[in-house]
Order: structure tokens, then sequence, then C-alpha cells
């Protein structure tokens, strides 16, 4: 490129950056002399490519020149961003050029790690997996992924370990983001992932966010729901939350609950939709089932806690009867929430000329009943009947890129086969068949979810851990327990990753992992939308994709038949064998071929056609149309199933000692724990330490001003920190929100490792500390 | 030859009268936000050195509340990117 294309090119791409973050920080701005950023030069080449980033799944154009990736821009063919851009998708392409990427495989000899060329690195590991394996027996090894994982790594990782060596030790750390989703969507429905599409954002006339800051956390998603209020101004975004945040500043109403009290919250919406009549009673005696469940469950504090839910018949009038206990003015002494707040939400559900979407993350999924209050937001859209329709439904949103493509359809968790689970006969039989392996490899039994998987690594029933895409050195709750369990003698780790992390630092393999664009690969995201991206750059060094790491092992440990496809067309022929397990109209996935041409598809894809809104007879070529306009076909009755699921404590809640609660989460311009954006000088210069946010009320009864160092203290650790009062979020008084993407400042030292007994997922909402001046 | 853009939150009722000083300095270009009091800026020097004397010059405009660098290009051959300085903490860099 000539330098005087390359300067105004530059200009245009620096202008684009400040837009996207000006939209962060004030959404919805918009620039009146706008001009169309034309960034197009001849020299440089665009491909596309899903956001390596979150959940919503933005296509990207990434411009290349002279073997780099020197530009971003939206892809305006993407269905999902339509050309837009959040500030982390502007800078995605930097993070590839960390001065401090690993390019070099190394093992740990003596208190050092050494620098070994990767072939040995990958014998080391195939030795140490062989030798475990004999000492201790093959639930002795295991493996730790993503969703970050590409669809490739999570079912080449499945296929080794469950299909080949015999384990069901596979989890991902979307047990950690989207569990709950997972078994609320099953055990409402009988299917995962939600049943509309991102289209539903321009057909809604509400929008009601639980727990979830969309502006910070899908930037982009939010601006196509702000996008359609600027053109329909009667539409309403409700924030119900626990904290202020920038979301509740550009919503029309937000309204502050006290943490784990949005089960009481929902049940009083419940409560007043029968009691003013807006129930749907014709889509409810058509299409629903109600059922009861276990209750006092338990949070799975204990060691060795285990729990499975048993679902019993009921009907309308037992569940008319349960929420009695919901009526407003007692769920606002419960909650916060005024009574007159909660019937006006009870109304906009409740209004028929209304269409209604309901979005989450993970404030309703990290939670001790996360199960629970996804069944009973689906109980709300199903009462009045605003499910599976343009601008009617409950929807999930996840928070990695591929947390649905890799975790939830491939099934890298210890229960799951990329189709059905462990535990049924036809399903294994079915994955050992497309695996080409004896049945009996396949455990019927699954072993340990991620919480439970550390756990039994620090017992020593676990030896040998291989993470992938993942930093649970940072992310793990009670993380202390975690790390020094990891270190202890015995203790074999392998981790595959593009940066150094404090989970490097505890590895006796390093493998340096291709990034991203730097191999072939799909993600999946939140709305079922399968996403091809080609290798459009050489990886650095010896880094190698993290799927052919795991087809080398898979080799040098005597399984090359089973993974007998070419470095040139591997990812393909992944594919085309992984695609086998969904066909049929439910899941049908597209063509390799398909994949590679288009931004996308979302599945079931029959015929060459989309399926936007499952379970609808309109829409899904799966639904029976004998069953009326709906069929949730997920499960047996044909019945989507609501459940009486009462309000349950917190596993912790603050005391005399501990009188705070904690929050924790993200900030937008970071991802996860840091390892990428931090090494993007905008996005580290801008945030570029954690911090804890006070309420201003506490901050001023406790003599802590702005900026000032606060040490904060929990049944398991300690922090210091710097007060944030009155910054970008306000948590409501008597807690606190610390971001935990900064590796310096653990917050997961002080955390606990409580989880919904039903998902297994972590709660790392709530918890208690003390504040104290350090 | 740093190119940089920034968010610019004016005083309130400044904002027209801020775009059009800085607008005036050489090497500035901005874009007003409609019915917000921000502003977006693109400053193109020819040095380090002359860009640190402009960012010098624009915080001493008092009509300026706030200055957020959002992007910046030191070096037209390479992205500016540098490891953020966490990464020297590890045992792994370097070795």
């Amino acid at each position: 490129m000539n330098p005087l294309d390359r300067r105004n090119f530059l200009k245009k791409l620096a202008l684009a950056s400040a837009a996207a973050t000006a939209a962060s920080l004030v959404p919805g701005v918009v620039f009146s002399d706008w001009k169309e950023l034309d960034v197009d030069s001849g020299d440089i080449q665009w491909r596309k490519t899903p956001c390596r980033f979150c959940g919503v799944g933005c296509g990207l154009l990434v411009g290349l020149a002279e073997g780099r990736a020197v530009a971003v821009k939206g892809d305006p063919d993407s269905a999902v961003n339509r050309g837009l851009c959040c500030v982390k998708g502007y800078h995605s392409v930097q993070s590839l050029y960390g001065k401090d990427r690993l390019k070099k495989a190394m093992v740990r000899k003596g208190d050092k790690l050494v620098e070994v060329p990767i072939s040995e690195a990958l014998d080391v590991v195939a030795a140490k997996m062989k030798e475990t394996i004999a000492e201790h027996g093959k639930d002795a090894v295991s493996i730790y992924g993503s969703g970050q994982w590409t669809i490739p790594d999570g079912y080449v990782a499945s296929k080794l370990f469950k299909g080949a060596i015999g384990t069901n030790n596979v989890e991902a750390n979307a047990r950690l983001c989207m569990a709950s989703a997972v078994t609320g969507f099953l055990s409402s429905f009988g299917l995962d992932e939600p049943m509309g599409c991102y289209e539903d954002i321009d057909h809604a006339d509400v929008f009601v966010l639980w727990g979830n800051n969309m502006a910070e956390m899908h930037p982009v998603l939010f601006s196509r729901v702000l996008d359609q209020r600027l053109k329909k101004p009667h539409i309403k975004i409700v924030d119900l939350a626990t904290r202020t945040t920038r979301t509740s500043h550009a919503a029309d109403h937000s309204f502050l609950f006290q943490p784990q009290t949005d089960l009481a919250i929902a049940n009083a919406i419940c409560h007043e939709l029968v009691k003013n009549n807006w129930v749907d009673r014709d889509f409810v005696d058509r299409h629903v089932a109600f059922k009861t469940g276990k209750t006092d469950i338990g949070y799975g504090i204990e060691e060795h806690f285990a729990f499975s839910d048993k679902a019993a018949g009921s009907n309308w009038q037992a569940f008319v009867k349960f929420l009695e206990d919901y009526t407003p003015e007692k769920v606002e002494k419960l909650s916060g929430v005024r009574a007159e707040d909660i019937r006006y939400m009870a109304s906009l559900y409740g209004d028929p000329s209304k269409k209604v979407v309901s979005f989450w993350c993970m404030g309703m999924n990290q939670h001790t009943r996360g199960t629970w209050i996804n069944n009973l937001v689906y109980n709300i859209h199903l009462l009045v009947g605003k499910i599976s329709q343009p601008g009617n439904g409950p929807f999930s949103l996840t928070g990695q890129p591929s947390a649905c493509g890799t975790v939830r359809e491939v099934g890298t968790l210890t229960h799951k086969l990329p189709k059905g689970v462990v535990m049924n006969a036809k399903h294994r039989e079915f994955a050992a068949k497309i695996w080409k392996v004896p049945v009996e490899n396949i455990d019927p039994k699954p072993s340990h979810h991620t919480v439970s998987m550390f756990r039994a690594l620090d017992r020593g029933d676990i030896r040998f851990m291989w993470v992938q895409v993942t930093n649970p050195m940072v992310t793990m709750p009670n993380l202390k327990r975690y790390r020094d369990g990891a270190k202890k003698d015995g203790r074999f780790v392998v981790v595959s990753d593009v940066y150094p992390t404090p989970t490097t630092d505890i590895a006796d393999v390093v493998l340096p992992a291709a990034m991203w664009i730097e191999r072939e690969g799909f993600y999946g995201n939140s709305e079922r939308r399968t996403q091809h991206f080609d290798q459009l750059l050489e990886p650095p060094g010896e880094a190698m994709s993290d799927t052919w790491q795991l087809i080398e092992v898979a080799k040098r440990l005597g399984y090359g038949k089973l993974f007998p496809w070419s470095y040139d067309d591997h990812i393909r022929e992944i594919w085309n064998e992984y695609r086998q397990f969904h066909a049929g109209a439910k899941h049908e996935m597209a063509s390799y071929e398909e994949l590679r041409a288009k931004p996308g598809i979302m599945w079931p894809y029959v015929n060459g056609k989309e399926t936007r809104w499952r379970y609808n007879t309109e829409h899904d070529p799966a639904a029976d149309k004998a069953q009326g306009k709906f069929d949730f076909y997920g499960k047996k009755d044909h019945r989507a199933w609501v459940w009486m699921r009462p309000y349950e404590a917190a596993a912790e809640s603050p005391s005399a000692e501990f009188p705070f609660w904690l929050n924790t989460g993200r900030v937008l311009e970071h991802w996860h724990t840091g390892s990428m954006t931090r090494r993007v000088p905008t996005l580290h210069r801008a945030v570029p330490k954690s911090y804890v946010e006070i309420n201003q009320s506490d901050a001023k009864r406790l003599g802590i001003a702005n900026g000032e160092r606060v040490k904060l203290v929990s049944p398991r650790g300690e922090l210091v920190l710097d007060a944030n009062i009155g910054g970008r979020g306000e948590p409501t008084p008597g807690q606190v929100f610390v971001p935990f993407f900064d590796e310096a400042l653990l917050i997961n030292d002080l955390t606990l490792d409580a989880f919904c007994p039903i998902s297994k997922q972590p709660d790392y909402k709530k918890c208690s500390v003390r504040v104290e001046k350090a | 030859m740093p190119i940089c853009s920034y968010i610019v939150f004016p005083h309130p009722g400044k904002k027209d009268q801020l775009a059009r000083d800085l607008d005036a300095i050489a090497g500035c270009q901005t874009q007003r936000a409609e019915g917000e009091d921000l502003l977006l800026l693109l400053t193109e020097t020819s040095s380090k050195k002359e860009e640190k004397a402009l960012l010098d010059r624009l915080e001493s405009l008092r009509d300026i509340q706030c200055l957020v660098l959002s992007f910046g290009a030191l070096d037209e051959e390479a992205p500016a990117v540098s490891a953020a300085a966490i990464g020297d903490t590890h045992e792994s860099v370097g070795s």
C-alpha cells in the first residue's frame, strides 16, 4: 500500500474506533456529520471471520496486508451486526501481536520452564498421559477446554477422551458461564438453546433485561435494541439488576433488587399474570404441563456433593396455590423492588398487544439456583404464550464465541456426547458408530463437572490435566484451593495458550497455540448460528492449533486410525464427520461448503432454509402442525414445562463479620481474564487495573474516597484494590462489585465455590465480604 | 507519524465552540455527536514530539472536561501493539 493510502486508511480506522468507543460510553449516540467510513484500499485484502470475543458472534472483515492483519471492519453482510463493531472487535487483530506471544513450547525442568521443539513437548504430553493411565487408571487424566475452543477443537477432544481413552473427564469453562441456561432449557423444553434469534429485536415492543449489563457485555446487540427504540419510540427497555450500569442509564426503567431475589420477583410477576387474568389459557391448556421438583437442594460446597432433580406432575390449581406466597407486597420486602414496579413489569408481559423479549446472561446463570431462575423466566413467557414468535421470547445470551457451538452442541461436558448423553445406551451406540470405536469404550457414567474436576486434581484423584484456551488460575472460584492443588507433587498440568498467564505459570508443559484466524475453524454463537473462518495468517514460531495438538498427541497414544485426516483438509473432514451427529430436522447443520461461503448459518438448516423460530409450526420443519401453532417436541408429551421453583436464600449472605455482598463480573474493554485485551494498548490504557465499586452512601459512611485503597476480606481471602465511587457502575448499598480481568488482583481468591446443584455452575455473584480501609 | 483518535467530553454548552476551536488547530479534525455533549477528535502529527505538544495544548483547553484516547497508531509499518506490563511478571516470558 502506498504511504498516503495507508495514512488515509489509518485515519479512517482511528475515527471508526472512536465512534465504537463513543457508542459504548453513550449508547445510541449518533454523529450528524457522519460519513460512511470507506476504509477500502487496493492493497488490503478483506476476508470474513466471526469475532474472536463474545457470544454475539459479530461478522468481521479483517484487512490483510503483507502477511499481517492490519485492520478490522464490521461485515455488512452479517445478519448479526450488519456492519457494526464494538471497541473489542475493532481492536481484535491487535491482540495477535503482543510482544510476549508464546511461539515455542516449554517443558518444566526442575524449577524452570525450558524451551523445547514442539514435537518434543508433544512427546512428553503423550508419555505422561500413558504413564498416568498405567499407574492410576483412565479416569486420572482429564481435559479442560473452553467456549473459545473452535468446534473442531472440542470435537477432537471429546472423541479422544470419551471415545478413545474412555474417560468422561472432559469439561469446559462454559460450565462457569452458561450451564444453568442449558439445564434451564432442558428441564423446560427438553432441548438446549434459544428458540428465537436476534431478529426478535426488530419485532419486539418491550425488552426486559434480567441482570444483564448488555451495554457493556453485548454492545452490538444493545445498539440494535437502541436503534429500534430510536425508530419506534413506544419501545420500552426495563433493566432489572443489582447494580446501576450503563445499561440502566440507557433503559426506560431501572429496578434494583437484592441479590438472589430474582427468583421471588419472577414468581411475583406470574402471580400478577394469574391474578389479572393475563394468562393465555388456550396456549397453556394446549402446550404447557406443570411440574414440581425437589426443594432445599443445597449448594454443592461439600466435597463429594451429589444431586439429581426429580420432576413430579402437577396442575394449574397447584401452581396458583404455589404463587400465593409471592404477592408483590411480600416480594417488595424481600427484594427491595416496589410492588407497583413488579405490577408494571407484569403488565408489560401481560399486555396482549405488546411483544416482549427477555434477555439474560451471567446474572441468571452464575447463580446457586441458576436452573430455577431460567425456568421461572420461561414460566412467565409460557403463561402469556409469548414465545417462539417474532419479537416474543426468552433469550439466553452467551458470553463466549463458541459456548453454544462447541460446548453445548459438540457436548464437551462430562455427561454429554455430540448427540445426547453418556448415560443413554442408544446415544453411546450412535457415537461409537460415527467415531468407529467399540461402544464399551464410552463410559456410561459422568465423572466430574468443572468444580468437581479441580477438587479431584487437588485430592489426587485426577493426576493429569490438559487446559486449552482458558485461564482457570484466574477464573476458578475459591481460587487459592485450586491453585495450591494444581501445584501439588504428582500433578501434571499441560497448558495450550497464546500468551503467558497464571495458568501457564503452574504448567509442566506449555504448548504455543495458533490463535483464531491463524488456523481454520468454526464458532457457534448465541442464536444457533454456525460461522466458519479460514486460516488467514501464519501462526508465529511453532504455534499450532489446539485441534492439531490434540491429533498429534492422539497419534502418539496409538489412536492415529481414529484421526486419519491430512493437515490440509482436516477441518473439512472433521466437520463432515461431526455433522452426522446432528442429521435430521431438529438440528440439521449446513455443509462445509455453504458455511465457508456465508457469514454464518443458523441451524436447524433444512432444505437450504434457516429455522428462525423453533417449536413454531410455521417456521420449524421439525414441528408437527397437528400440535397446533406450536409443538414443543423436545419433551415426549410435546409440551413445555412450567416449574414451581421457590425462592431459596444464597449459599452465603452478608453477616455481622462480613456485611457486604461481593459481586464479580466483566468490563466492556476486556475479554474475560484480559490475557489478550490487556495486550492491546488502547484497551489496556482504558482500564489498566481492577478496582472495587462501592455505593456512594456506603463509601461516605465508611469514610472512603474515590481512588483510595481499600481491603476486601472474605472468609477465604483478602485483596487490596482502589475504590471506584460514582464511576461507570454503582452497586446497591451493602454490595460491592469487582471486575475479574486483572490477573494481578485475583478477586476469585475471595469468591465461594458454591454452585447450582442441577447445572453445577458456580455463583460468582454472591458471597460475603468485609470492606476496610487499607 | 502518530495518528490518534479521542472521545472528547466538553463542558456543558461548549460543544460547538470547542469543535470550532479544535478544527482550527493544525492536525485536528472533529465530528460532533447529535444531542449529546460529545465529540470525536482525530489528530495527525508528524512525530511523537509533535503529538506530545499537541496533547499538552489540548489539555490546556478550558472547554474540555475529559479527553479519552481511543486509538493510536505510532508506527506505520506495524500495528501499535506491545505487551501489557502484566506479562513481564510471568515465568515463561523471555525464557
